[in-house]
């Protein structure tokens, strides 16, 4: 409990970071949407435009004439955020320790490895969850401010989000339980979170290798099947979530009691 | 000189495995190209039945798009993000780890000047970066001759491969600055991480909303790669901020990290 209530205080200030980052981010791109919202025939050649060109240019079959629609915009990039905060904070807060030095005052202490494992990684799920919860705070108050109730289509896609967040956390902490180099775990969480990113787009631009969108969180949830088409989440990628999520936990789990700690 | 050859030794791993991800990522981008070039068919089909004000509007023309240098304008992009993490960490990482290494004192009391440790730190790292970006440009010139089905439009292209180094200089000196103003960065990637999608991310959505002005903002908008395609050439008034950004990045760290109170571990 002691951990838990460490680690909290300790990422409290990065965690304040973050949703001001997203604050800002939602407040500067509505109020630039407002000025668009005026003028809605400027909007109207996007969503005219061919398939493969909207991939280009980020939107889909997505209405931008509607409040929800530029959200369905937005709402990649949030996801995007809130991966990066989940993979380096899973990451991070396993690995500090080694790189601070501060691996033996911890790891002698009358805990055992697997509790400090669980300890930590509860305060790193508080803290992601703490991050998804604000991001929907604004996402509500975003859509509203114009006078559209989609609340449900809003909770689908932070149930979506939410998952995407603990796949990312659940790579960080298996990474940093795996090498006993804080600073490779960081560079190989950080690596397949950069490939996945990169790989969503690819197959955007590219219908014909679809087949990879298992690979890449990103494409898991896609906001404009769910906002656009008023789809729900996809179950089996909903099971896909859950799946790596429990496996990479599982992962972390079996080896970080066992590896050496570097000090 | 010491200095300098220390730190290019301490960075060759990361810079290699930097060169590698990057010139196997092109390869698969670029392998993607046919794919790609068959679906722009139609596309410049539909986009020559728009009036050439809305062409305009986009910044691209139809026949153009389906070429090996406009499928380029368009990936480039990425790959400009994946080298400014890149850039980022390094200038960054490379004052901050004598803070987190606790080996400040020990290369701050040699005698040297502490300007004279900016510079040796700032040429190697500028020297991985630059590295890197000849490779990563030879990797995609050559692919680029590789799957181009007609003769390739060098001019833009080679635009372009540039604008990839200049923003990685720029993210390179934002990076220096930042570790050279901020006390302890403890984990360096994940803060490059953030700050390098942050200016992606307004970047991206600025373009999505067509707000130009916001593009100042932006570093990854200085080199717009659609614009280059367009009319083969830099934006006067962007390359002239790009440039006022890097002048101020490198001038703040100097500044701010000569008169430091660096802590003694």
């Amino acid at each position: 409990m002691n951990i838990y209530r460490r680690e909290l205080k300790a990422n409290l200030r990065s965690l304040i970071f973050w949703c001001l980052g997203v604050l800002l981010f939602v407040a500067a791109s509505m109020n630039k949407y407002s000025a668009l919202s005026e003028d809605p025939s400027a909007l109207g050649i996007f969503t005219e435009l061919p398939m493969g060109l909207q991939a280009v240019f980020g939107v889909g079959q997505l209405d931008y004439a509607k409040a929800s629609g530029f959200y369905g915009m937005l709402y990649p990039y949030l996801v995007l955020m809130a991966s990066i905060h989940a993979s380096m904070l899973g990451a991070v807060i396993l690995s500090k320790e080694e790189r601070d030095r501060t691996a033996e005052f911890l790891y002698t202490k009358p805990a055992t490895r697997s509790g400090v494992l669980y300890a930590k990684a509860a305060a790193a799920l508080s803290l992601v969850i703490a991050l998804n919860l604000m991001i929907w705070a604004c996402s509500i108050g975003m859509v509203r401010a114009y006078g559209e109730q989609v609340d449900a289509v809003i909770a689908s896609l932070m149930a979506g989000m939410l998952l995407v967040q603990l796949v990312f956390l659940s790579l960080g902490l298996a990474c940093a339980a795996v090498s006993s180099r804080p600073k490779t775990a960081v560079g190989i969480a950080a690596g397949v979170m950069l490939a996945t990113y990169f790989l969503s787009i690819a197959i955007e631009v590219n219908g014909s290798i679809d087949w990879m969108m298992g690979f890449t969180p990103f494409a898991y949830f896609d906001a404009k099947r769910i906002v656009g088409a008023g789809e729900g989440l996809n179950p089996a990628y909903i099971a896909l979530c859950f799946g790596i999520t429990a496996a990479l936990t599982l992962w972390a789990r079996l080896r970080f009691p066992a590896r050496d700690i570097r000090v | 000189m010491n200095m300098y050859r220390h730190e290019l030794r301490c960075y060759r791993k990361n810079t290699l495995l930097w060169i590698c991800s990057l010139c196997l990522g092109a390869v698969f981008m670029f392998w993607m190209f046919p794919a790609f070039a068959s679906n722009t068919v139609a596309i410049s089909e539909v986009l020559r039945n728009y009036p050439e004000a809305v062409q305009k509007a986009f910044g691209l023309s139809a026949d153009r798009i389906g070429t090996v240098t406009g499928f380029y304008s368009f990936i480039i992009t990425f790959f400009m993000v994946c080298g400014a993490v890149q850039a980022t960490a390094l200038g960054m990482g490379v004052l901050a780890k004598e803070t987190t290494g606790k080996t400040a004192d020990f290369l701050l009391t040699k005698p040297l000047p502490r300007a004279r440790v900016l510079t040796a730190k700032l040429a190697a790292v500028w020297t991985c970066v630059t590295l890197t970006a000849l490779a990563f440009v030879a990797a995609t010139l050559s692919m680029a001759l590789a799957v181009s089905p007609a003769a390739l439009d060098w001019t833009p292209f080679m635009l372009m491969s540039l604008a990839f180094y200049f923003v990685q200089i720029i993210f390179l000196t934002i990076g220096f600055a930042m570790g050279a103003i901020v006390p302890k960065i403890r984990s360096v990637l994940p803060v490059a991480m953030s700050t390098v999608f942050g200016f992606f991310i307004v970047g991206t959505v600025a373009s999505a909303l067509g707000q130009t002005k916001l593009y100042y903002l932006s570093p990854f908008k200085y080199f717009d790669t659609t614009a280059i395609l367009e009319t083969s050439a830099y934006r006067p008034s962007y390359t002239a901020m790009a440039a006022l950004v890097t002048l101020l990045c490198v001038l703040a760290g100097y500044a701010v990290y000569g008169r430091r109170d660096i802590r003694a571990s």
